[in-house]
């Protein structure tokens, strides 16, 4: 026999309904535990500050990665910006940038427990971390070079250490949310981290070939992002 | 925001009915009344949250009173202009999901006897479906994430948008999977006459 989504669905209500009628009404239990947890845990009780609104909180987490794209800038320059045309331009900053915004976006939620959100960050950051590799693996699949071996090295070690920088301003821009995913929250601050970092690469590497953006460039990002799990995994075993 | 979610805590417990959200604000400010009022009407929340997920019903106590610790720890973390249950639902979650693996890693240091045995006889295992299946039975069908989102949306009765908020998720993810649940549900018991029949009914 068929069944429409609607009977379905009023079947699983009436079972929902049995379940819940079946479980104990809500003062029915605890009367020892209301009478004990007081004592515990309000003894010092004092004010709390609350943390801001959701967009300064938003501001607090991009600020850092932005302090860290500014700075980079400063001491490297700009040679990949004026080596690119005007459509790579928009087509390698641009997804960096969104993926930046969506990173700061889910960090700055994962402070909250219960917060909203808007859009799936990560669905964002894999939509533009997609886009910016199809534009270097087709821009610049032609351009190949003898020895990258010291270029990679040097835009992979400045990767990193842009990241760290950022992980650690934003750490400290963060530093009264409360962190109940802790793996996922360090992997979310790896990727605003990382972004920033690409970000900077970007805006300062002239070298425009493919296995030079993708090992040294992309290489970095993907080496903090599993550090980060690494480390969030430890840390969320260490506090459990 | 939902009126239904809301005004379920506001029973008359106490001096009065007083909104969680007000309680709150006045637990931040470090009002002890007003938190022991709030903890009042959280704790038979809280544990009839735990109560509704079978691996959590020989522990739904201490799960209480360790979200309520963390509560009090977190609670600079809650914006007042925000609803007070998805907040206080969402730490709840992860304190069931770190008791979970918790266990997992304290049963992986015991003894290992007939280890796959003991595994077999505790997994829920999907049997062909009954008559007329309860909401456990019918939950063995499905994966943890759609159990997960069936029971905050039938059992406890939150909105879309409230579950959404406690699983971290967006509404449109949290509608996909509860869809995903009912098409399987649906499947399965299409294939079951008695089953069907009962539907109808």
């Amino acid at each position: 026999m068929k069944l429409d989504s609607r009977q379905i669905e009023a079947y699983i209500d009436r079972a929902a309904a049995g379940k819940s009628a079946s479980m104990p009404a809500d003062n029915e239990r605890g009367n020892a535990r209301e009478a004990l947890l007081p004592g515990r845990i309000f003894a010092d009780l004092r004010p709390v500050r609350p943390l801001p609104a959701a967009p300064i909180l938003l501001l607090f987490c991009l600020l850092p990665a932005l302090v860290v794209v500014a700075a980079g800038v400063k001491v490297f320059g700009l040679g990949g910006w004026q080596s690119q045309s005007v459509v790579l331009r928009v087509l390698l900053l641009g997804p960096v940038g969104i993926a930046l915004v969506a990173a700061s976006h889910n960090f700055s939620r994962q402070m909250i427990p219960g917060s909203r959100r808007l859009f799936s960050a990560w669905a964002v950051e894999l939509l533009a971390a997609g886009v910016f590799i199809g534009t270097v693996a087709i821009a610049f699949h032609h351009k190949y070079s003898i020895d990258m071996a010291a270029a990679d090295e040097a835009c992979f070690r400045n990767g990193v250490i842009l990241s760290a920088a950022a992980i650690g301003l934003a750490l400290l821009a963060a530093r009264r949310g409360v962190w109940l995913d802790r793996v996922a929250s360090s992997l979310q601050l790896a990727a605003l981290a990382s972004a920033a970092a690409l970000l900077v690469l970007t805006l300062y590497c002239p070298v425009l070939t493919a296995s030079h953006v993708l090992v040294a460039h992309f290489g970095a990002l993907v080496v903090v992002l599993l550090s980060a799990w690494g480390i969030g995994r430890v840390v969320d075993r260490l506090v459990r | 925001m939902d009126e239904r979610f809301n005004s379920e805590p506001l029973r008359p417990i106490g001096p009065g009915p007083e909104p969680l959200e007000h309680l709150m604000r006045n637990y931040q400010q470090a009002d002890r009344a007003s938190a022991e009022h709030l903890f009042q009407l959280l704790g038979p929340l809280l544990t009839r949250f735990f109560l509704s997920m079978p691996d959590c019903r020989q522990t739904a106590d201490d799960l209480t009173q360790e979200t309520l610790l963390r509560i009090h720890k977190a609670r600079h973390s809650y914006r007042p202009s925000e609803p007070v249950l998805p907040w206080v639902y969402a730490i709840a979650r992860h304190v069931r999901v770190d008791q979970y693996r918790k266990q997992r890693r304290t049963s992986k240091h015991e003894e290992a006897v007939e280890t796959e045995k003991l595994e077999a006889q505790a997994a829920p295992q999907p049997e062909a479906p009954q008559d007329n299946p309860d909401f456990e039975t019918l939950m063995s069908y499905l994966p943890e994430s759609q159990r997960e989102v069936l029971r905050m949306l039938k059992v406890l009765g939150m909105t879309v948008e409230e579950v959404a908020r406690v699983t971290s998720s967006t509404a449109g993810s949290v509608k996909q999977k509860s869809h995903r649940a009912y098409e399987k549900l649906r499947s399965i018991l299409s294939g079951a006459s008695g089953v069907a029949k009962a539907v109808h009914e």
